[in-house]
């Protein structure tokens, strides 16, 4: 009952310093997202835009905050000399709320001017702005601004208040305040809350005498912790018994394979990618421990089929020793990870110890798929070959060393379906950007990891009682 | 101690074991996936009690083995139920889970973890297990370099090294050279006389008679009798005179 209850303070502290560490490094990335609205491809120019002429675009924000507007100019390949007047309305009041002047020999024929406002305005989701642009050039001596095709939902440009068939080619930036970050700290006082009646009724239980969950685990833990460690070691003392370096290989294969692959595709898509090396590790490094976690996972209840028949354990025993075993090999080749990311000039952010997340997520998702296959592979040995092909195709489906950008706007969502991308993505972002991904991937991993796990442990524990008789 | 329930065991064997996922479709498809059931468990109940040791006989095939599987857990019953009371130590198989590549010592761990034995426990017998095995320093030579016979004494010194509440033993093993088979059965006896209850298959009728405090004979995969040694020893060795 005591140690019990220190026991559960001990949980509830730590859960605490979890959810105040994630708010910390998480930080801007799970309270908002930027937003940029699209840039249309230019279709044609303003008449000059001498002093007297308006041109005025209508626009509604789609982000939470504004801060700042991009403009396609023009300047005929000449000097010009004077200002343009840039002056953002409110679309109802037709409220100034904020304007700048700017010289015109600043402007670049057909570049891009980004005018970043001095404060951001807020609460501005949906809102209907004006954006105005003025004049003081003499005639001739004058820029102007492109136009686009009108986008659907864009009211068209005007000028000297008469509606033109065009829009600005223009850009808008802001925030955009995801759900996640807003109600974080409700969720993680929801989530303490549900936590703490679980322990008070654990307790209350327990000192009536019932037996309850964590009694459960703790008591498979003790009678089988041993047993999986030796289970574990010995996978790994075996793996690299008789080889000459040993358990360099964890260290040296995975730095091999993103040579290979490097020299093989860096002409290819070096340049739409950001950090080739780091990009090509994670993913080399995430998708080899999966594929050999379940490649093992997947024999291992057949593999053990003489000790199946003669001892009892918990058969989940098996297929989770097998991931298990690869883990450490996983945990190995993250060294080199990080040295390359280290060497190719990364910083290291805090935003690094948010990777156990990514790989507790993996390991549950081998876990799961190891259960399943491995059940599968007792009733049909054709499991084992048809996995192989599985694998093929799942390596080529995922984003390993080609641009995820390449796959066309219509199939992302096979990208999307494809807990493996969602894993590499987490820890590329992690390392490469150095930062937390955004809210919604957290969700895509777990979501994906605990479905296959709770499927994968249903059907093991409903086939589990079979395996025997058909070993 | 150990309380079987009306337990029936009925394997299903379909006409040939089907193994790939196109044969089986194939079966479907002709519906030749008929199954034969084999009984090879009918309603047997019976109980031990604590301390008692128990003999099993009968004929081969007659369901002994099957029996001390569902007994061990390895086997679910189709039907009843076996509850036990106390850990349990079936000496079904020696050595099961050895790894060839790890040393002897090695060995001794991982082997103890598939019998149950915990790190303290195995931490503590750890010379004793070395000591009865005799196998002195080629306990830290990987075990692919051992003769058969060292193999079994590792095995056997880390099985019995054990005081199981219920013991479960497939025939007295006696392994090794003359020396040692002496010693392991000497360590058997020991086991089976000291307060532990036993379950024991033999098809040696004396040991039995010698050993056991009642018995079970089963006969055609049912009890054919339950009783005190000497009654069934009797009517068995009566048996096998007429047949």
């Amino acid at each position: 009952m005591k140690k019990r209850t220190k026991q559960f303070s001990i949980f509830f502290l730590t859960y605490v310093i979890i959810a105040v560490a994630f708010f910390l490094i998480g930080g801007e990335q799970i309270q908002y997202s930027l937003i940029e609205s699209n840039i249309q491809p230019v279709k044609g120019m303003f008449p000059e835009l001498s002093a007297g002429n308006v041109l005025e675009q209508s626009f509604y924000s789609s982000s939470d905050t504004l801060d700042q507007i991009s403009i396609m100019t023009g300047t005929y390949g000449r000097e010009n000399t004077g200002t343009l007047e840039f002056s953002l309305l409110d679309g109802e009041s037709h409220q100034s709320l904020n304007q700048i002047a700017v010289p015109v020999y600043d402007l670049v024929d057909y570049g891009m001017f980004t005018w970043k406002f001095d404060k951001e305005l807020f609460g501005v989701k949906d809102k209907l702005f004006i954006f105005r642009v003025e004049s003081t050039c003499p005639e001739g001596q004058a820029p102007t601004i492109c136009y686009s095709e009108p986008e659907n939902g864009v009211a068209p440009a005007r000028m000297n208040n008469e509606l033109k068939d065009v829009q600005f080619t223009f850009q808008f930036c802001g925030k955009l305040y995801s759900w996640f970050g807003q109600s974080y700290w409700m969720l993680v006082a929801a989530l303490g809350g549900v936590l703490l009646i679980y322990v008070v009724i654990t307790i209350y239980r327990e000192s009536r005498g019932k037996y309850t969950l964590p009694m459960y685990m703790e008591g498979v833990w003790k009678k089988y912790g041993f047993l999986i460690r030796q289970l574990v070691v010995r996978d790994f003392k075996i793996k690299y018994k008789r080889s000459v370096l040993g358990y360099l290989w964890s260290f040296l294969n995975p730095l091999l394979t993103m040579l290979v692959q490097y020299f093989v595709f860096s002409n290819l898509f070096k340049s739409d990618i950001k950090n080739f090396p780091v990009y090509l590790l994670s993913g080399t490094i995430l998708f080899s421990f999966f594929q050999e976690a379940v490649g093992q996972g997947l024999i291992s209840v057949l593999a053990n089929a003489p000790l199946i028949t003669k001892v009892y354990m918990p058969k989940y025993i098996y297929p989770i020793t097998k991931v298990l075993s690869s883990s450490v090999n996983l945990l190995i080749s993250i060294i080199p990870l990080l040295i390359v990311t280290i060497i190719t000039g990364e910083k290291i952010t805090l935003a690094i110890l948010l990777l156990p997340f990514a790989i507790f997520c993996l390991l549950l998702f081998c876990i799961g798929l190891s259960m399943l296959l491995a059940s599968a592979m007792v009733f049909f040995r054709d499991t084992q070959y048809l996995w192989g092909i599985a694998t093929l195709i799942w390596m080529y489906a995922t984003p390993l060393f080609y641009p995820d950008t390449i796959i066309p706007e219509q199939y992302r969502i096979i990208l999307k379906l494809n807990p493996l991308y969602h894993f590499i993505k987490f820890v590329r972002t992690v390392l490469i950007d150095g930062v937390s991904p955004e809210p919604r991937r957290y969700f895509y991993c777990l979501v994906s990891a605990l479905f296959i796990c709770i499927v994968g442990s249903i059907v093991f524990k409903k086939s589990q009682d079979k395996f025997v008789l058909y070993i | 101690m150990i309380d079987v329930e009306h337990v029936t065991m009925r394997f299903r064997m379909a006409n040939d074991k089907v193994m790939s996922l196109k044969e089986y479709v194939v079966a479907i498809l002709r519906k030749k996936l008929i199954y034969e059931e084999l009984t090879v468990l009918d309603d047997v109940s019976f109980t031990v009690n604590k301390g008692e040791v128990m003999g099993i006989v009968g004929k081969n095939g007659a369901g002994k083995s099957t029996l001390l599987k569902i007994i061990a857990g390895v086997l679910k019953p189709t039907a009843g139920k076996v509850n036990t009371y106390g850990n349990i130590v079936p000496m079904l198989e020696l050595g099961s889970g050895f790894d060839q590549e790890l040393s002897g010592r090695e060995n001794v761990y991982l082997n103890g973890a598939i019998l149950g034995y915990s790190k303290e426990f195995l931490d503590s017998k750890y010379d004793e297990i070395l000591d009865f095995s005799e196998l002195k320093d080629f306990i830290e030579m990987p075990i692919r370099n051992y003769s058969s016979g060292m193999l079994m004494r590792l095995a056997f010194s880390i099985a019995t090294v054990v005081r199981p509440e219920i013991l479960i033993v497939d025939e007295i093993l006696a392994v090794g050279d003359a020396g040692f088979q002496n010693k392991s059965k000497d360590r058997m006896l020991e086991l089976m006389s000291g307060g532990t209850t036993v379950l024991f298959v033999s098809h040696s009728i004396a040991q039995i008679e010698q050993m056991c405090e009642r018995v079970v004979w089963l006969e055609d995969h049912k009890i054919k009798m339950v009783d005190t040694a000497a009654v069934v020893c009797e009517a068995y060795r009566e048996y096998w005179n007429q047949h």
